[in-house]
């Protein structure tokens, strides 16, 4: 410390951890060879090494969550090291004062580690006395068996720990004569709120997602699972507007029933028809369940987004028709096709798109569409007209 | 954990307070009781009567001083806990405490003293130590010059208390020293002593200290006064 050290009291300073203990008596945390009686404890903390940095609010709180804070000071003449400041906090109980400094004892804070210590000497007589005579109780009631209990007579002014505790807390502390005392009177009461969480939102559950949900052909192909890949066969693409579908009941965990039935580029399961509500989960062993959401890899291996409902179309459609796309910056990441998953391929596919819509504006629509058409020799092509666009 | 005041930190804070409360008190209560304890060790480890046992052990073969300062800080601060005080008994660490009263070595005094602090509440450990001449040894550390002996015999006094001990107790020498200890700057050493002579002594006793004193008398000498702000 940069202060004296003749200023500060011996049982405020932090003793070395003892070494040399044989591993069958060292315990969890390394401690240092120091003896506790009522004497040392005391619900006075001193916290040292808080960082100056205008924390006391938050290390208040910390404190408060072992237990009521009285009060609480900022020491400024107590010998402290530099940008550090050292703190008294007074609790209610002194039972709280020892969680505390057992708790935040080498806390990290802030970037400084608190040095936690008991502080009996701001006690005042009564303080003492009142500590002796808990502690006194405290054993009288623990030795002498748990149907007597000594009267406390009602030292400070908190109130009555409800009993509702006594039924919420374990066994643990039913043990505890205690709780008649007033030494945990006034602890901070635990309400029984606790035992019973707000209830929390249903699980996500499986849904099925019937055929007659679905909404527009150009839904992009679903799976059951988010392993599910499409069937080898299976012909996604949406331009084809009759897809392979007696083969893409061939999914992962399918039963081949009602293979006939039409229900648009949905990959999945039939259900019988009796089943028709669609709030009906079937995670029954045997029958894969399509999730709605879940879009197959082959269709994600080249997009960094998942592409909004109909988009597949709409960019079919335009390379046949005009180019009236908005962004180019989506488009390098929605598009794709989703057989080949060749990103070098979609990347080309829109720079000609981008390139021919910049032409198109220019130049005649039908005379840049037609040459849009094929891959790389449009490109070639649209290079020697944009040489003099770009910049 | 967030910092700042936002009021949903505060809600946070409430309910991590109060989940934090109700552990604490599974895990850190103010005494162990049996299930925890068993709950602690494993059905496998080491009981606590063995444990003790091997501290007692240790402290009676080994040579070494730090050594036996360890084992007896340890002893000291089980006595914390009545949940032990059986297996204390039965190991008759009370007299360890109290052989230890008499070393040399000033940290086993005040690890001795700090047990006894620690147990004299019980009734049975008390007996025992009245029956064993416990309360002259403890007067004798009154004169100690550490400071944390001086408190714990203090109190140590107090709570070995009975009808039969209070003469023995608050013998002249003693109320004599406790007046001084009154007037010492420590405020935890003149407050125990203020409540000993409130609490412990008959306003006599006290009058005839005062008068003793003021004769001059060279009594229990006063410990060292640790500098304090």
């Amino acid at each position: 410390m940069a202060a004296p050290m003749d200023k500060v009291a011996d049982h405020h300073k932090q003793k070395q951890i003892c070494a040399s203990r044989p591993a069958y008596r060292q315990g969890r945390r390394d401690r240092a060879v120091k003896v506790y009686t009522v004497n040392q404890e005391s619900r006075y903390l001193l916290v040292q090494g808080v960082p100056a940095i205008g924390v006391s609010e938050d290390l208040v709180k910390r404190f408060a969550l072992y237990g009521a804070v009285q009060e609480y000071r900022i020491l400024h003449e107590y010998p402290a090291e530099e940008f550090t400041q050292a703190y008294w906090v007074k609790f209610d109980r002194l039972q709280a004062a020892r969680v505390a400094k057992r708790k935040l004892d080498e806390y990290s804070f802030f970037g400084g580690v608190l040095h936690v210590s008991y502080a009996p000497e701001f006690e005042t007589v009564d303080d003492t006395r009142e500590k002796l005579g808990e502690r006194r109780i405290l054993i009288a009631n623990k030795t002498r068996g748990k149907d007597q209990r000594v009267k406390q007579q009602p030292v400070s002014s908190q109130q009555e720990r409800p009993k509702v505790q006594a039924s919420t807390s374990t066994s643990t502390l039913q043990t505890e004569p205690s709780r008649a005392t007033n030494y945990q009177e006034g602890f901070p009461p635990v309400p029984s709120e606790v035992e019973t969480f707000p209830a929390l939102p249903a699980p996500p559950q499986y849904q099925w997602y019937h055929p007659a949900q679905h909404q527009s052909q150009w839904d992009i192909p679903k799976v059951a699972s988010k392993q599910g890949v499409f069937p080898v066969d299976y012909d996604a693409r949406l331009s084809v507007h009759t897809p392979n579908r007696n083969q893409s009941n061939r999914t992962n965990k399918t039963l081949p029933d009602n293979q006939d039935e039409d229900y648009g580029p949905l990959i999945g399961p039939h259900l019988p028809s009796k089943d028709q509500s669609g709030d009906s989960q079937e995670g029954a062993a045997g029958e894969a369940v399509v999730r709605p959401d879940l879009v197959p890899r082959q269709v994600m291996a080249g997009r960094k987004r998942p592409a909004p409902p109909g988009f597949f179309g709409e960019a079919l459609e335009e390379e046949k028709d005009s180019k009236e796309k908005d962004e180019d910056g989506d488009e390098v990441q929605k598009t794709s096709c989703p057989d080949t998953g060749s990103s070098s391929m979609n990347r080309t596919a829109v720079i000609v798109r981008q390139k021919m819509r910049q032409i198109s504006q220019t130049r005649t629509l039908s005379s840049s569409s037609r040459s849009s058409k094929s891959g790389s020799s449009s490109s070639s092509g649209s290079s020697k007209d944009t040489t003099r666009r770009r910049i | 954990m967030s910092q700042t005041c936002a009021p949903d930190t505060s809600i946070t804070l409430q309910l991590l307070g109060q989940v934090l409360l109700h552990h604490l008190q599974l895990l850190v209560a103010m005494f162990s009781s049996q299930e925890y304890l068993e709950k602690k060790t494993g059905q496998s480890g080491v009981g606590r009567l063995q444990y003790l046992q091997s501290l007692v052990t240790e402290f009676q073969d080994t040579d070494k001083e730090d050594c036996k300062e360890q084992v007896l800080a340890n002893l000291a601060n089980f006595a914390y806990d009545p949940i032990n005080y059986e297996h204390l008994r039965k190991l008759n660490v009370i007299d360890m405490f109290l052989d230890s009263l008499t070393e040399e070595n000033e940290r086993l005094v005040e690890f001795g003293i700090g047990g006894l602090c620690n147990l004299a509440l019980d009734k049975q450990n008390k007996e025992h130590i009245l029956a064993s001449g416990g309360v002259d040894l403890v007067i004798q550390c009154l004169s100690s010059r550490n400071e944390e002996t001086v408190l714990n015999a203090i109190t140590t006094l107090m709570f070995l208390t009975t009808p039969a001990s209070k003469p023995a107790i608050t013998l002249l020498s003693v109320v004599e020293c406790m007046l001084r200890f009154q007037l010492s700057k420590n405020s935890r050493l003149s407050n125990l002593a203020t409540v000993f002579l409130e609490d412990y002594c008959s306003r006599q006793q006290v009058e005839e200290a005062r008068q003793a004193q003021a004769g001059d008398a060279v009594g229990i000498a006063l410990p060292a006064e640790p500098q304090q702000t």
